[in-house]
């Protein structure tokens, strides 16, 4: 072996200079009337990518569990001018395609398009965005699609265990509703609960437009200016949104599903807010947790002990505190050692400072696989919505890298002992309700579920005997 | 019409690794691209699965890398890895910051020359596998119907049996075997390492030749299966129950290999089906009867010959046979009228950016190079697909449907739900 750098080939070469990289700029323009429009020109293949974001999602479900997704879906179904199939064919005759939806932060309308159409495009965005028909018969259809999607996911072991997991939490509060709804509330969506969340929502002053990809900013300005100029402004105030809490206590749950060959388990409690502060501390630590394939929680459970294929825990953050859930899909016979791992991980992460190497080695991966993160112009453009949407300002990602090196075995242990609560987690599973009824027994009193959300009694006499 | 000009570079070594180069400093980034030209389908009947427990192998040690240490070295330089079989082929990959290429090229270069595993490592990561399967698999809703499909449609060739392997085959597995399989398939001269990014061509040319120019082969001949699958004359039939809400339909019938003529013209024979929330069929089980949630169709791109694919899944309250019915229907009409002038015209555009939208990213790219230099010979079709895209005639879909998509060429398959009471008591 030729030796021009004189490194030992059992060593791992020493690595060359790293460049610096820094989070891409963007252009940021206003109309007259006030709607904000942000370009990010990346103009190495002939793709553009344009979003519509209206602030309020989901979280303000309250009174109807999926209004706000219906509504973002609905969008794109008709205009005064087009037909729903007339919308897709306009975008997808062209070669490009079209989607709307809700986050729980917010709805949005999404294009993405070959760059010799961006004008056309635009004119498609701005009528779903400004002018949906919200047509009872397009209603109709779409809730029949949705009873059947929710029918389909009552035998999706993970989205049963998930929901179960967030009805949980959060009870009552949207956080703790499907997203897109339950049988219920879709059947008693109407068109002018659609009609309200547009009103409220749809105005420049509650929106911004971006335009990532092969796109020139004064080109995209004129026609933004040209399909948005005379939006008009509105004062509207939007339904209120109440600031969810979730429960505190350990409960352990099991949605029954008797032909299944694994348990799908959800370990956690609340979490952290988007504008926390700490959430970069929140994120490393999960990281190091439970967040990427080398994280403690996947060498334990799957590289360890062979227990699941992957193991992974998660910090939704959103506006306001979301879920922390740890998760896996694991054999059903070692489902209850699975969950006590999860657990003393937990524990250990509080209980005991991670070594300097430990954390070096995440914070080595977290910067390092920053330019990752904003290789291609859809990622910058998910990153760009984040900083407008939770008001992070537009330096944000460039400070990234500098916080996550700032932080020391004692802040991650700090942040441990302040956002995981190993005593208190919530515990769900789905998978066979009878068997797994005895042995998570010393988690806590077990309620079984069936998968439409009805309490399944104990009645099994094997039950009082073993 | 976009046009795709990607540079490169390709070489072999003289062991036989073959090298293609494409610099694209755009971002200090390099994907690092490894394949071997080994899939399921060299398997022999037993050793189902054992392309891909092997994968899992190569991650748990070689000569100078810990068992672990793979990914740790990987991850802690700021990058992400990972590897995937398919019936054709095992990748590799990892991207990496620019300054870090000496880092992927040591670490695959270390697990191509020497493995190091044990009995060990080989019994913890069977487990995994068969945790791999249930999630993926059986444990999902409609999670078998592509093996359950595959397995009845053909009686010889080896994509009959699944990549992820049956749970019998995979315990069967022994290390002796997974050695034997290392030292036939996993050879320089049965590799192509495409890295595409930011670096200088002639330092990478350098690196690679420091890496893996000593790496020796071993002599033997590689077992390349070509089986000829005797020509379907009647159409197969058969059910399966499953944790399921709403039935399914599943159809495959036979298509040439993905090198073949008629393999684009079926290739935009499925985007006109099913492409889209405007394509042809969507439009008509999806939007207008109502009788279908989802349907998707799909021409599968394979080495050896392929199936083309349809798969429904029911509206409540509909039953396999209707969509079947109605399928059959709109299939005639698509052999007999063909489909129109703005239906073609669509969905190549559609498959225009689709593809710009696949080497959007450096590892894609580089994924995407491989693809063409082994399963088509020629990397350089990269920049030629779109052309051919743009080739394909109403003539061609029409012929492609009339001589493929027919009743004989057919496997059928229905999905449909448990009994009630079966389902409470399990099985």
């Amino acid at each position: 072996m030729s030796m021009h750098n004189g490194n030992d080939p059992k060593l791992p070469p020493t690595p060359g200079i790293p460049k610096d990289v820094t989070f891409p700029d963007y252009h940021e323009l206003v109309l007259g009337n006030g709607l904000r429009v942000l370009v990010h020109a990346q103009r190495t293949l002939p793709l553009v990518n344009m979003n519509l974001v209206l602030r309020g999602g989901s979280s303000h479900d309250s009174a109807l569990a999926g209004l706000a997704s219906m509504t973002g879906e609905m969008l794109i179904k008709g205009t005064p001018g087009r037909s729903a199939q007339d919308i897709v064919e306009a975008i997808e005759g062209r070669g490009g395609s079209i989607g709307s939806g809700a986050g729980w932060d917010s709805i949005s309308i999404g294009i993405t398009h070959l760059s010799r159409h961006t004008a056309h495009a635009m004119d498609v965005l701005a009528d779903v965005a400004r002018q949906p028909a919200f047509q009872e018969e397009e209603l109709q259809r779409m809730r029949e699609q949705r009873l059947a999607d929710i029918l389909q996911e009552k035998s999706s072991p993970g989205v049963l265990a998930w929901q179960r997991f967030c009805a949980a939490l959060y009870g009552a509060h949207p956080y703790g509703l499907p997203q897109d709804g339950d049988e219920h509330s879709v059947e008693h969506m109407t068109v002018s609960d659609l009609r309200r969340v547009h009103a409220e929502r749809f105005h420049p002053g509650n929106a911004f437009l971006l335009v990532v990809g092969d796109a020139d900013p004064d080109e995209v300005l004129r026609l933004a200016e040209q399909q948005f100029g005379d939006w008009p402004i509105r004062d509207a105030a939007m339904d209120g949104e109440t600031i969810p809490a979730a429960a505190e206590e350990r409960v352990v749950q099991i949605v029954d599903r008797p032909n299944a060959v694994q348990t799908s388990v959800v370990v956690g409690h609340g979490g952290i807010s988007r504008t926390s502060e700490d959430y970069i501390a929140v994120s490393v630590m999960n990281t190091l947790f439970g967040g990427y394939f080398g994280s403690r929680l996947n060498l334990n459970l799957r590289e360890d002990k062979g227990y699941t294929y992957g193991a992974h825990s998660r910090f939704d953050a959103r506006r306001h505190a979301g879920p922390f859930a740890a998760g896996a899909e694991v054999r059903s016979e070692i489902t209850d050692l699975a969950i006590e791992e999860m657990l003393r991980e937990m524990h250990r992460l509080r209980e005991e400072p991670v070594s300097p190497e430990e954390l070096e080695h995440v914070q080595r991966y977290v910067t390092g696989s920053f330019p990752l993160q904003i290789e291609t112009p859809t990622q910058v453009a998910q990153r760009i919505i984040a900083i407008e949407l939770y008001g992070l300002g537009k330096t944000w990602y460039n400070r990234f890298n500098s916080s996550v090196m700032a932080l020391t075995p004692e802040r991650i242990q700090e942040t441990a002992q302040r956002y995981l609560h190993p005593d208190t987690a919530a515990i769900v599973v789905s998978g066979r309700g009878q068997q797994l009824r005895n042995t998570l027994e010393r988690f806590g009193a077990v309620q079984v579920y069936d998968t439409d959300g009805a309490i399944i009694p104990d009645v099994s006499p094997l039950a009082q005997d073993l | 019409m976009a046009t795709i000009d990607l540079t490169f570079e390709e070489f072999d070594l003289p062991n036989g690794l073959h090298v293609i180069l494409h610099r694209d400093g755009s971002i200090p980034l390099v994907a690092v691209n490894l394949w071997y030209h080994v899939g399921s389908k060299n398997e022999h009947e037993g050793e189902s699965g054992f392309a891909h427990l092997f994968e899992h192998m190569m991650f748990q040690g070689s000569e100078n890398v810990p068992a672990n240490m793979h990914f740790q070295h990987v991850q802690s330089a700021g990058g992400t890895l990972n590897a995937s079989t398919s019936f054709d082929r095992t990748n590799y990959y990892e991207t990496l910051p620019a300054h870090q290429l000496e880092l992927g090229l040591w670490l695959e270069a270390d697990r191509m020359r020497a493995l190091a595993v044990t009995e060990e490592n080989l019994e913890n990561q069977r487990d995994v596998v068969i945790e791999e399967r249930r999630s993926r698999y059986d444990n999902q809703p409609y999670g078998t119907m592509l093996m359950e499909l595959f397995a009845r449609a053909y009686k010889l060739q080896p994509y009959k049996h699944p990549t992820i392997g049956s749970i019998a085959d995979i315990r069967a597995a022994t290390l002796e075997h997974v050695q034997a399989f290392h030292r036939m398939y996993y050879q320089p001269r049965n590799a192509t390492l495409c890295l595409a990014g930011d670096f200088d061509s002639n330092e990478a040319f350098r690196l690679v030749k420091k890496y893996f120019g000593d790496i020796v082969g071993d002599d033997v001949e590689l077992y390349r299966p070509f089986v000829h699958e005797p020509p379907q004359t009647t159409q197969i039939r058969d059910y399966v129950y499953d944790s399921i809400p709403l039935p399914a339909l599943m159809l495959g019938m036979h298509i040439p290999d993905l090198n073949h003529r008629d393999f684009l013209p079926l290739d935009v024979l499925s985007q006109i089906l099913t492409s889209g929330e405007s394509s042809r069929l969507h439009r008509s089980f999806v939007y207008e009867a109502r009788v279908a949630q989802s349907i998707v169709s799909y021409a599968f791109d394979l080495e050896m010959p392929g199936l083309f694919l349809f798969r429904l899944i029911a509206q409540q309250g509909k039953s396999p046979d209707m969509l079947e019915t109605m399928l059959w229907r709109e299939l005639d009409d698509v052999r007999r009228n063909g489909v129109t002038e703005r239906e073609l015209e669509k969905a190549k555009n559609r498959m225009e950016s689709s593809f710009v939208h696949s080497i959007t990213s450096l590892q894609s790219r580089a994924d995407m190079l491989n693809t063409f230099r082994v399963l088509s010979r020629d990397a350089s079709l990269i920049n030629r697909q779109l052309d051919h895209i743009r080739a394909v005639t109403l003539e061609d879909v029409q012929r492609v449907a009339s001589t493929y998509l027919t009743e004989n060429n057919t496997t059928c398959l229905y999905y449909v739900p448990y009994p009630k009471q079966q389902s409470r008591e399990g099985v």
